[in-house]
């Protein structure tokens, strides 16, 4: 059943995409490369539970659902730990935005690959990985790089206005972003619809915007933003 | 009115009645203060230029209120703008001009009478349902307004005579002023809101006005023009802060509605981008599922056993995701997952760490909570169980029963001594004290205890050497699980 030689690095798949992380751990095995998958949402403590040292490869989904308190959680953050730990990090990502895969390249990911593409293209690239080929060439991944250090300017920027709302206007944005009516946030605080309208209207005064929608979407990036960008600032 | 119990001089009346009174007090006031004023003033400044600056100040309030209820889209208030155009655009600019002797003074009457009869014809209007001239219309109106005081004028030039002789009817001034005083009250009486009644109210007071100066001809106290233009000056005054309070409150309106708006943008935006985060998230399942076609089309394995499940749980979720609502925002909630996968995939790790484990799992376990709880506790177990007992065979077990998923870890190690098996789990007390992985039996239990799951290690067993400890966690419902038989559950790579 081997077509490869057993390397002893094993890989582990961590998606809690479980159709996914099955689909793949499947294809791997039936190549003779040892596979796990691991289908969590909040990984964060499981971590510390892989081994340490020069073990094998993670295979690591960058959008990986919500933790129980609701936050985001950002594959790109667990990179470091991994790496640290002694793991190659290889991500795959089915979202379109290229700002994940630069925090996670330049975090020391290896590589990407995107879900959307074919599972046999996946499995070359992780064979390739495993038998210590690069898979990314050095211009690919100063252009990376680059990406990561000019989303941490913005990024930088995002972060100083939003710390300027006083902790009821960042409730209350949140609020607006999950699509909540002013009026539903007047009844949700028990405070009067002109106390929610001057909040609103100080919200966008101190970010700077012309208009809610603006608002929005500046708190959206800032929710999607990996922890340790978030911790720079 | 239950809730209002702050007591007070009010505390039991009506507050609409209140509210009345305070209205009342506050016209008092600003009717007051301006007459008071006009009576010191009269005596010391020279009297042309008060009346000067009245007028002006008059026919300006008077337009600019015009303006604004011409524009604010009621059309009750709009034939009241156009009865105030009249009398601040023409009726006081024209006493002005007459005042000054610029123009013979039946020409002026006359224009004044004609803005006059006017006006009352809008302010007529405005107590019925007519609509008043909009868009073009109100061009032509203005037009037609034009050409009728010029005409007027011009009669006035050619025939003063004629002119003075229709001014100088006194029956019909009165009966003008008296109509203007009564239209005024009858405004009033059915404003809405408290701006209608303030200048309904002024108006009433400018009709008293001229009625008291056509009434008291030849009359010693009222036939002055001091009356006159200090109760015509009052109402003025009245009618220009109703309006500026109008202006107000349709600017705040306007304001509100601005936000309002822009509030049905977000949430569309909000709706569109769910849409689309929905979209995306089909799609990936779509791609994950043809993935997952091809490799059970080109299998024959016992282990596609296994996708099979994994493939009708993912059309479950994306049923799930189609049929739930975009409106709703996704709630972190307790949430049925795969306790399989998770298994298999801890035991396989410790198995590349060289631990000789094995696992007996039903293929489609699905429990309520965290997943990530879950591999925080067994990896504690599975932690505990390689110190405690290096080197003997660990089986991880799991099965669903009675709505119950349990799972069992067991080693063959030499177990807890007797009467040990709840002392672990005491605050304090770390099975794996020292190297400071996962976490405390203690905590894992209340964690557990969170989720409606519990923990607990079985009494040591003669027959049977080693240490048991039995998880039970909420199972999820299922509609899948007897499809599968349990052999492919051993396989040794997807384990």
């Amino acid at each position: 059943m081997t077509l490869s030689p057993r390397t002893g690095r094993p890989v582990v798949v961590i998606d809690d995409h479980e159709l996914f992380s099955t689909s793949l751990t499947f294809t791997l095995c039936a190549r003779g490369i040892e596979a796990v998958a691991l289908p969590l949402a909040g990984v964060w403590d499981v971590l510390p539970t892989l081994p340490i040292g020069d073990i094998g490869l993670v295979v690591l989904d960058l959008d990986l659902g919500e933790d129980a308190d609701g936050n985001r959680i950002n594959g790109a953050d667990l990179v470091e730990g991994l790496r640290q730990r002694g793991w190659t990090v290889l991500v795959v990502t089915g979202s379109t935005d290229p700002t994940a895969i630069a925090a996670a390249i330049a975090a020391g990911a290896v590589g990407s690959v995107a879900k959307a593409g074919s599972l046999d293209e996946l499995v070359r690239t992780v064979s390739a990985v495993l038998r210590g080929e690069q898979v990314m060439t050095e211009p690919e991944r100063h252009e990376w790089l680059e990406l990561h250090r000019r989303r941490a300017v913005q990024d930088h920027d995002l972060v100083t206005r939003l710390s300027r709302l006083s902790p009821r206007e960042q409730e209350v944005l949140a609020l607006l972003t999950e699509g909540m009516r002013a009026s539903a946030i007047a009844m949700h605080f028990v405070v009067s619809m002109p106390t929610v309208r001057s909040q609103i209207r100080s919200i966008l005064v101190k970010l700077q915007v012309n208009s809610q929608l603006e608002a929005v979407a500046m708190f959206h990036r800032f929710s999607g933003m990996s922890q340790n960008s978030v911790e720079r600032v | 009115m239950q809730t209002d119990d702050r007591g007070g001089p009010f505390g039991r009346l009506d507050p609409a009645f209140v509210r009345t009174l305070r209205d009342l007090g506050c016209t008092a006031i600003v009717v007051g203060l301006p007459a008071l004023l006009g009576l010191l003033l009269t005596d010391r400044a020279p009297a042309p230029v008060l009346t000067v600056l009245l007028a002006l100040l008059a026919a300006s309030a008077c337009a600019a209120a015009a303006l604004l209820i011409v524009t604010a889209g009621d059309a009750r208030l709009a034939w009241i703008g156009w009865a105030l155009a009249c009398y601040g655009l023409v009726a006081v600019p024209t006493g002005l001009v007459g005042a000054i002797d610029f123009v013979p003074g039946p020409t002026v009457s006359g224009v004044v009478l004609l803005a006059l009869t006017v006006g009352v014809g809008a302010l007529a209007a405005a107590t019925t349902s007519v609509p008043p001239p909009a868009g073009a219309s109100v061009i032509a109106a203005a037009a037609v307004a034009a050409v009728l005081v010029a005409l007027v004028v011009r009669l006035g030039v050619m025939f003063p005579m004629a002119v003075q002789a229709v001014t100088a009817f006194r029956p019909l001034v009165f009966v003008v002023a008296v109509a203007l005083a009564g239209i005024g009250v009858l405004v009033a009486s059915r404003a809405r809101d408290r701006f209608g009644w303030m200048i309904g109210a002024g108006l009433a007071t400018v009709g008293a006005a001229h009625v008291v100066m056509a009434a008291g001809q030849g009359v010693p106290l009222l036939g002055g023009g001091l009356i006159f233009s200090l109760l015509r000056t009052a109402g003025a005054v009245v009618i220009a802060v109703g309006a500026a309070l109008l202006v107000w409150g349709a600017v705040r309106g306007l304001d509100d509605q601005r936000a309002e708006r822009e509030e049905e943008l977000r949430l569309a935006e909000i709706r569109l981008a769910r849409a689309a985060e929905r979209d995306h998230e089909l799609r990936n399942g779509i791609a994950g599922l043809a993935g997952a076609a091809d490799l059970l089309g080109t299998q024959q394995d016992p282990q596609s056993a296994l996708l099979e499940t994994v493939v009708v749980s993912e059309l479950r979720r994306l049923d799930d995701l189609l049929r739930s609502p975009i409106d709703v925002p996704r709630r972190p909630g307790p949430a049925a997952y795969a306790v399989t996968p998770v298994l298999r995939g801890l035991a396989a790790l410790r198995r590349t760490s060289g631990m000789d484990i094995d696992t007996d799992v039903a293929p489609d376990l699905r429990a309520i909570g965290s997943p990530s709880l879950l591999a925080q506790v067994i990896t504690n177990l599975l932690a505990n169980a390689a110190r405690h007992a290096p080197g003997s065979p660990v089986l991880v077990r799991g099965l669903v029963r009675e709505g119950t998923v349990i799972i069992e870890v067991s080693d063959s190690g030499p177990g807890l001594p007797p009467g040990a098996e709840s002392e672990v789990f005491d605050r304090g007390v770390r099975a794996n004290s020292g190297t400071g992985l996962g976490l405390g039996l203690h905590i894992c239990r209340e964690l557990l205890a969170d989720q409606g799951g519990t923990i607990s290690i079985g009494p040591a067993d003669g027959r049977r050497p080693g240490c048991t400890v039995t998880v039970m966690l909420p199972a999820a419902p299922t509609t899948v699980a007897s499809k599968v038989p349990d052999s492919v559950a051993v396989g040794r790579c997807i384990a």
